[in-house]
């Protein structure tokens, strides 16, 4: 299987084979993935490698869990094209002491259209079609904006900070990030959800142990693990790189 | 309808000729059909024939002009007819209204001569006769030519019309025909005794620019053997503008003599006019009588309600006793009830039980006014009464205002004639009167003598709406009372007056003189809203006082020993101060001895006065007439004239037939009717009029006249059909109905059914407006066009508008959703108009889960709502079902998902359970046990826990929850709380977990109920939590200050009810 990463102009090409348990799971991200859909996980890939590379991923596992996790959320709006509606947002702490966390909305995309100004409550900043940046230190932190859909919805949704970092394991709350479409631009109305008691059409949610559980309600969205390499997993790939050399000069010098 | 379709046409074109040839004429006694072969034959005939016109020099005598002959016909011009001496017959063709004194010349002289030796008396000889190839008469009606000539040696004739006059006004009457018909070719054809002439289909052109341009031209049959020509559209080069259009004309009478020295007539809103005149004929036509026999002596009053289209009687009664009864004026309530007038010399005229005066207070031939008041189906008499004295008075006019009190005038010679406190001094020699009764006729409002020293008589009446009462009249008293007078002094001879009196009282608020030094009579009044008196009759003074006149001068040849009579018409301002206009109409003196005389006025809306009466003058003003002014001896003219609004110019002035005036009215739309009388066989009626045959020796006659040129309103809508609250747009358009280089102006009146909704102007002949307040259902939208100083009113056909009921879109939320068993849940169904329906439905709303009815809401301000705490724990689909109203559909929301939670759901990660049996703890009762301060339990069976009450077991699990997420659909926060078991041991269920030191204003919605004042939540509500098991419970929490939620959890084993 060819996998091909791509960063800041930069191509590099992995060779391997995955097992037959092809469907890897990221430990950070339970999620409810759409039929089809295959997470990679590049820590997995590079046990493949030599035991000198592995000690090497072991090592970077503690940064790589520190970075952040980024979703790529893609919602098919067609049904709603040209509809007059709004879109939410939300990132709240629990209902006991949680961990500091932060999240951010990045490359917003769209056919359709903002409407209006948003409504933000609690630590929220930016405006669409910008970045949101979240904190969890209120009880609602809130971005709402009317929208007027197009056939095709795109973001990602980056969750960092302590409690996803670094879990103190005294924290008894997580924390959840919702977000939700509404077909009038009251927000009243649910859309594209099966929730339609509180409209929500994904959550995720930071779970004690700094990992990330998603919940779609939407069988319109699909999600999916963010392509753009973290700092730390470039460290990994360059640290691969090198192992390899090492690898091969060694094995090399074997023969 | 045809003299209606005559009349309206104009031309305003440099040359327009109508040409008819004499086809064919007979040739023998044995009349042949007109054929082809015929026509050929005579044809042939006549072209070896020359075709002159030889002036009568006396060799053919009578009246005849010029003479031509034929083989087998001679023709004879005389001032107005065309006389066709046919073997055994004569047929005459007269030019009908034509100008009698019109010349007839001939024209393009031949070479030849014709010389008549008759006789042997050359005195009697005719000789050098000349002969030409034309004959023309100049004038022969205004504007209009007339040319007789040969061409191709058939005889024709061209009516040659000058720019602006009317080519309606000639109309043939055929006379010595047994049959007259038109062909399918057009041909007018003849069938006399002496064979069959045929009239060729007439040609019409005009000449423009481009040459000789065809007109449409058709004979037209009328009747009475009658001929008209329908001429169809053409270019109005010049604006003639304004045609007197003849609605309807009808006689009016029996046998005899059906009107006396009065008319009167007054008209009602829906358009029927009321016509009261005397009769001697006891065949008079009756329907629906109150009285249905003539009552005896000279004449009976006679009341007649026409239909609004003039083509026949609503009621038509005589009124009257034994002895002589004469009418003189009219009036018509806003109920269609009418008040008449006049003077009785009847000792048995009808009077009612409660009236005023039921025994005739005059003796002898001493006759008494009276006043009689008909129900409008004129099937009843209302009240009637006597009023005067002991000697001779006259009722002259009677006006009746808007309580229905009946106020009359005329002339009084009794010195006890009935009179209230107040009244003014008795006079001499006759006074006139004025009385106000009470609207039953039972008594007197008010009533006094009004008068100088010598001669007084009050002729017309009128009342404003406030109620004063205007009289009108003459005098020749010289100390007639006035006050606050535009012309206190007498000026001479005989002066009119006019006197308006308060409503209720004989106190006098204007009095005043108006005249010159001659002989002046004020015949009638009529007055406007704004309390402006409008007067009208005969002056002889040469200087009467005008103002901004329109004639400024009496006409006529002024000559030693003849005194010019002619009309005044003079508006008054409401003080009575000041004359707004006066004018002189005509004038001058026939043969005869008179001249011109006005006895009607009426005004309307918009201050234009309406004046009839009778000129036989010569010098009448005419415009538009429709048909001409003729001076002659015995010539006595019926005429209608309206002014302009400031009385400077006539809108038109047009003769009726031959007769006198007496009457006019108008109603809302300034169509004027008028009344008269008329001894002439021909008046010109219209068809399909009440009565169109001349019936005695003397008729009435009543007559519909429009002003202006007719107009065509029509109206249009968009959309149509439309929904309830949808804005429509109606367009009234107003043409003219022939050609006319005038856009009709004034105000349209949209009407739904007899309902004005909206009044406009005009702006380039049309109107728009737009309404969304539309009831449901069909609106018959008709739009009526006021009409304005150049076209008639008139109204559209109707135009049927549907509004069908406006879509609507019915929505539902329910809250709280979810909702914890037995909460109660509000259901709130919104109701609204789609676009571009609106407004608000109202009804009911219906909600429903399946088929089973959940409860009825009444939709206010588009909302209705449901209370209900019954639901049970479940996922419910809810529908509202709206069941519309009287302007809005019915419709249905889409199902509502409204979740009832049941306390506490449960996951199990675990379901082992040990355990033990330990019958002690079962026989203990204890409320509450802390099993971490007080009790370890080992293996203690479950059932024995539940019994034995709720444990704390705190200490032996550990809580945690998810982060909360924000619903904007139900504004609460909701979350996941997660209950571990780290002990060693499992834990018996029910397990609850209490939230005490929640956040305060913060509510744990799916609470399973309070404990200790603290909201509880069953995590588990059976079975066990086994040693490292996990449950979690959701948790959603209102938290309207979005303060940060917290709380601090105590986790119970057992139950907590």
């Amino acid at each position: 299987m060819r996998l091909r990463i791509i960063f800041s102009g930069w191509s590099l090409s992995l060779w391997g084979r995955m097992p037959s348990c092809a469907r890897v799971v990221n430990p950070r991200s339970l999620r409810r993935l759409p039929i089809g859909a295959q997470v990679t996980n590049l820590p997995h890939s590079l046990k493949l490698g030599s035991h000198l590379v592995v000690v090497a991923l072991f090592c970077f596992t503690v940064t790589a869990f520190a970075d952040p996790v980024v979703e790529a959320v893609s919602v098919d709006t067609g049904s709603l094209n040209g509809t007059a509606g709004s879109l939410d947002f939300n990132f709240n702490p629990g209902t006991f002491v949680s961990q500091s966390a932060s999240l951010q909305i990045l490359n917003f995309s769209s056919d359709g259209a903002l409407a209006g100004s948003p409504a933000t409550t609690g630590d929220v900043s930016g405006t669409l079609p910008g970045t949101l940046t979240f904190d969890n230190g209120t009880a609602l932190n809130d971005y709402f904006e009317g929208f007027t859909f197009g056939t095709v919805l795109k973001f990602d949704v980056s969750l960092y900070g302590p409690a996803l970092s670094s879990p103190d394991g005294t924290s008894k709350s997580g924390s959840l990030f919702a977000f939700s479409m509404y077909s009038d631009p009251e927000g009243s109305t649910p859309a594209l959800t099966s929730d339609l008691v509180d409209g929500i059409a994904l959550a995720i949610n930071v779970n004690l142990d700094g990992s990330t559980s998603i919940t779609n309600f939407s069988s319109e969205t699909i999600v999916e693990a963010a392509t753009v390499p973290e700092p730390g997993s470039l460290a990994e790939v360059l640290l691969l790189f090198l192992g390899m050399i090492f690898v091969r000069r060694g094995a090399g010098a074997a023969a | 309808m045809w003299n209606q379709k005559v009349q309206t046409k104009h031309l305003a074109v440099v040359l327009l000729a109508l040409a008819g040839t004499l086809g064919r004429l007979p040739n023998h006694a044995s009349a042949e059909p007109a054929g082809s072969a015929v026509r050929a034959r005579a044809a042939e005939a006549y072209g070896k024939l020359p075709m002159r016109f030889e002036a009568n020099e006396g060799q053919s005598g009578g009246q005849a002009k010029f003479v031509s002959r034929g083989r087998e016909y001679t023709l004879f011009l005389t001032s107005s007819d065309a006389v066709f001496a046919l073997k055994n017959t004569l047929l005459r063709m007269r030019l009908l209204g034509a100008n009698s004194e019109a010349k007839a010349t001939g024209v393009e002289e031949l070479s030849g001569t014709v010389n008549y030796f008759i006789g042997n008396d050359p005195k009697k000889w005719c000789t050098n006769v000349p002969t030409y190839g034309k004959v023309e008469y100049r004038n022969i009606y205004p504007g209009v030519d007339l040319l007789y000539y040969g061409n191709q040696r058939q005889l024709e004739y061209d009516l040659v019309v000058a720019p602006g006059a009317d080519p309606g006004v000639a109309r043939l009457g055929i006379s010595g025909a047994s049959k007259i018909q038109l062909d399918q070719s057009g041909d007018l054809v003849l069938h006399t005794y002496g064979g069959v002439v045929r009239l060729r289909k007439p040609v019409a052109y005009q000449r423009t620019q481009n040459g000789r341009q065809s007109i449409d031209v058709k004979y037209e049959l009328g009747g009475n053997d009658q001929v008209a020509f329908d001429v169809g559209p053409y270019d109005h080069s010049k604006p003639l503008v304004i045609d007197p259009v003849l609605v309807y004309s009808s006689f009016l009478g029996g046998s005899g003599s059906d009107t006396g020295a009065f008319a009167g007539i007054a008209v009602d809103s829906a358009g029927s006019a009321y016509v009261i005149s005397s009769t001697n004929s006891t065949d008079y036509p009756i329907v629906n009588a109150v009285q249905p026999s003539y009552g005896g002596g000279v004449s009976d009053v006679v009341v007649t309600k026409f239909k609004p289209d003039g083509s026949g009687f609503e009621y038509s009664t005589y009124l009257g006793g034994s002895a002589t009864d004469s009418a003189a004026g009219i009036a018509v309530d806003s109920s269609g009830n009418a008040y008449v007038t006049g003077q009785t010399d009847s000792a048995d005229f009808p009077t009612t039980t409660g009236a005023f005066q039921r025994i005739k207070p005059s003796t002898g031939f001493n006759t008494a006014a009276f006043v009689t008041k008909l129900s409008a189906s004129g099937s009843a008499v209302e009240y009637s009464t006597y009023l005067g004295g002991s000697l001779t008075d006259w009722g002259q006019a009677i006006a009746v205002d808007s309580s229905g009190r009946a106020s009359v005038t005329g002339e009084v010679n009794s010195k006890n004639f009935p009179v209230t406190g107040g009244s003014l001094p008795i006079g001499a020699n006759g006074d006139a009167f004025v009385t106000t009764f009470t609207a039953d006729g039972s008594s007197l409002v008010f009533s006094t003598y009004l008068g100088g020293k010598l001669g007084d008589q009050g002729t017309g009446i009128a009342v404003d709406p406030s109620g004063n009462v205007y009289v009108v009249g003459f005098t020749t008293s010289s100390n007639f009372p006035t006050v606050n007078a535009l012309q206190p002094v007498f000026g001479g001879v005989e002066n009119a007056f006019i006197a308006k009196f308060n409503p209720n009282t004989s106190t006098l608020v204007y009095s005043t003189y108006l005249g010159g030094s001659g002989a002046d009579q004020g015949l009638a009044i009529a007055v406007d809203s704004a309390g402006s008196a409008y007067v009208t009759g005969y002056t002889e003074s040469t200087n009467f006082p005008t103002v901004k006149p329109f004639q400024a001068a009496l006409d006529g040849a002024v000559s030693i020993n003849i005194i010019n009579q002619g009309v005044f018409v003079s508006k008054l301002n409401p003080a009575g101060s000041a004359l707004v206009y006066s004018t002189y109409l005509g004038g001058g003196q026939s043969v005869n001895g008179h001249g011109d005389i006005g006895e009607g006025i009426a005004v309307d809306s918009t201050g234009a006065a309406y004046v009839t009466g009778f000129s036989q003058s010569g010098n009448f003003p005419a415009v538009n007439s429709l048909q001409p002014f003729v001076n002659g001896i015995g010539a006595v003219y019926p005429f209608v004239t309206k002014l302009t609004p400031d009385g400077s110019a006539l809108v038109y002035s047009t003769l009726l037939g031959y007769g006198q005036g007496f009457g006019i009215t108008v109603d809302a739309l300034g169509n004027a009717y008028a009344t008269g009388a008329t001894i002439s066989p021909i008046f010109p009626t219209t068809p399909g009029a009440a009565q169109t045959t001349y019936t005695g020796f003397r008729d009435a006659y009543v007559v519909k006249i429009a002003a202006g040129a007719e107009s065509v309103a029509a109206v249009k809508s968009l959309p149509n059909p439309s929904v309830f609250g949808e804005a429509v747009t109606f367009t009234a358009t107003v043409t003219p109905a022939a050609v006319s280089s005038n856009t009709p102006t004034g105000t349209v009146s949209f009407e739904d059914g007899q309902t004005p909704f909206e009044v406009l102007s005009l702006t380039n002949g049309s109107a728009s407006f737009n309404t969304s307040s539309l009831s449901t259902g069909s609106h018959n939208i008709t739009v009526s066009y006021g009409g304005d100083a150049n076209f008639a009113a008139s109204t559209s056909t109707i135009l049927t508008q549907v509004v069908d009921k406006a879509a609507t879109t019915t929505t539902l939320v329910g809250a709280p959703n979810p909702a914890t068993l037995g909460q109660k849940v509000t259901f709130t169904a919104t109701v609204a108009p789609v676009s571009p329906g609106a407004g608000s439905p109202t009804g009911t709303v219906t909600f429903k889960e399946g088929a089973a009815t959940l409860g009825t809401g009444t939709v206010s301000s588009g909302k209705a709502t449901l209370n209900i705490s019954t639901l049970s724990a479940a996922s419910h689909t809810i529908i509202a079902s709206y069941g519309g109203d009287v302007n809005f559909t019915a419709s249905a929301s889409v199902g509502f998902p409204q979740v009832v939670i049941a306390p506490a759901a449960v996951i199990l990660v675990n379901e082992s359970i040990k355990v033990t049996d330990t019958p002690a703890l079962m026989e203990q009762a204890i409320a509450v046990i802390n099993v971490a301060e007080s009790i370890a339990v080992t293996d203690t069976p479950a059932v024995a826990a539940q019994s034995a009450g709720p444990v704390n077991v705190s200490g032996e699990v550990s809580v945690t929850s998810s982060g909360l997420a924000y619903s904007h659909v139900t504004r609460t926060f909701s979350g996941t709380v997660t209950v571990k078991n780290t002990s060693g041991q499992s834990i018996a269920g029910p397990i609850e977990i209490v939230l005490t030191n929640l956040t305060a204003g913060v509510t744990l919605v799916n609470a399973t109920g309070t404990s200790a004042g603290n909201s509880y939540i069953t995590l588990l509500a059976s079975g066990s939590l086994a040693a490292g098991q996990s449950a979690n419970v959701a948790v959603r929490f209102s938290d309207p200050s979005n303060a940060l939620i917290h709380f601090t959890p105590v986790v119970y084993s057992g139950s907590l009810n």
